[in-house]
């Protein structure tokens, strides 16, 4: 891992916060991996209203899967879903960019705390969505960068977000950790059809077995019909009857 | 023991509606509910399981229900439409641990498991929707489970939400065949308003049928 750079952070304004105040109250399969508290900089009304969709894969990227995931984020932005990532090299940079470019909403879960950029040359992506978009770290400020901080990440993004699609993974892949959290949480997951049609790989078939489901150019409506389609709101629901 | 045939019929509850295309504001309410219950949002089932143990006392709407569910009643979550990995949510259950926790049923027991996936009928196309059979194919009962509780004579499966009923018209057959003296019942919280444009009412208690049409499962009401 790269030596982390830390940022000035006094032009911009950080809040703490937990997941139950962020994303309304959590039950009990939830709360079991949820950190106790969160950090965020930027617009806390992305995790209130609207359907929020990871997009997530490998930092080595190829160039299809570069072009799927662009294709995948510009669809989501078309039916206003906010798109959730990493920031890591690779699939999550371009989930983030793509999403910013056509116009759409963005959030940031991040493996560092929030005054560091890892990796360096994403310096002005998170500085970006920290004062437009939204950007999420479980890891206190001026706290040391650690590697296994990226797998507890990815679990907190499954948490965040109402589906989850990998685009592209290796075995061994940390992606891999949030595709099992959004299983275990009951969350809608997509694996694209690329992925399932590597007969050198194990774990898609492994997590079709335990209900992901894939992803086509066309069953593509699948994903939005499954997302929330009405207005979302942090607080409780009222019984409607 | 008799080889296991999908029952013919197995009689139904449910407590309350949903639309899942509707435009009414009550049809709007109740996709915003259904993605509570589903999600197993936390307190919200424990607050229908408390409206349900209301309405079901005599004379209220709901009252119907008590052939169902009651005191005496063993109710077994229906399973899911893929195995669980390990912790994971399961809707049914928790309903099932709030009807036992509301006096509204007599014990919970995990009788039935998935244990290859099926594709989710919420989002197949029609013709491509898993069949009872599929599903008798695809579920096993718990062994152990089933010689602890030979004696039970009224075991309820039950789910968050109905459709067709082909899972739950499976989940009967199974239980039937390995409990052939027990009267075996469904209820889900919620029944798809699928033909209707809109919800109308959303608490709408009925009791109905879920037979056998052809190789498909067809739900009356």
């Amino acid at each position: 891992m790269q030596r982390e750079e830390r940022m000035d952070t006094k032009s911009l304004k950080f809040k703490e916060t937990t997941p139950a105040e962020l994303l309304g109250p959590l039950n009990e399969v939830e709360r079991k991996h949820a950190p106790r508290a969160l950090y965020v900089a930027g617009a806390i009304s992305l995790c209130r209203n609207g359907a929020r969709v990871s997009v997530i894969g490998t930092r080595e990227v190829s160039p299809a899967g570069v072009k799927r995931t662009q294709d995948l984020v510009r669809m989501l932005v078309e039916r206003g879903a906010i798109v959730v990532s990493g920031l890591a090299r690779g699939v999550d940079t371009h989930a983030h960019s793509t999403a910013i470019e056509a116009g759409g909403r963005t959030i940031a879960v991040v493996g560092t705390p929030l005054d560091q950029f890892y990796p360096r040359e994403n310096e002005k992506l998170q500085r970006k969505i920290m004062a437009e978009h939204l950007a999420i770290s479980q890891f206190p400020l001026g706290s040391p960068a650690e590697r296994k901080n990226f797998a507890i990440r990815n679990r907190t993004m499954a948490l965040i977000s109402h589906a989850t699609v990998i685009v592209e993974a290796g075995e061994g892949s940390g992606t891999l950790h949030q595709g099992w959290e959004a299983l275990r949480l009951g969350r809608p997951l997509f694996l694209l059809e690329s992925l399932v049609k590597r007969t050198e790989l194990k774990w898609p078939r492994e997590m079709v077995g335990y209900g992901a489901q894939v992803l086509t150019r066309d069953n593509i409506d699948v994903l939005s019909e499954c997302l929330p389609q009405e207005i979302l709101s942090g607080e409780a629901s009222a019984l409607p009857f | 023991m008799k080889p296991l045939r999908c029952l013919s019929s197995v009689r139904f509850g449910s407590f309350l509606a949903y639309s899942p295309r509707g435009k009414s504001a009550d049809s709007v309410k109740s996709r915003t509910m259904i993605r509570d219950i589903k999600n197993v949002r936390s307190g919200y089932m424990k607050r229908v399981a408390d409206r349900l143990r209301e309405e079901m006392r005599p004379g209220k709407r709901a009252e119907v229900l008590r052939e169902v569910l009651g005191n005496d009643v063993l109710v077994v979550p229906c399973p899911r439409s893929s195995p669980l990995v390990k912790g994971a949510l399961w809707p049914s259950k928790e309903i099932c641990d709030e009807l036992v926790g509301h006096g509204l049923a007599m014990k919970c027991a995990v009788l039935l498991e998935r244990v290859t996936a099926v594709p989710k009928s919420s989002t197949s196309a029609i013709g491509e929707r898993p069949k009872p059979l599929d599903h008798i194919r695809s579920m096993t009962v718990v062994k152990q489970q089933e010689l602890e509780l030979r004696k039970i004579t009224r075991i309820t499966i039950v789910d968050d939400v109905i459709t067709r009923g082909a899972t739950l018209l499976a989940a009967a057959s199974i239980l039937q065949h390995h409990f052939p003296e027990a009267v075996i019942r469904i209820f889900a919280v919620v029944r798809t308003k699928s033909y209707d444009p809109e919800v109308g009412s959303i608490l709408d208690p009925v009791l109905g049928e879920v037979s056998l049409n052809g190789v498909d499962a067809d739900r009356k009401p």
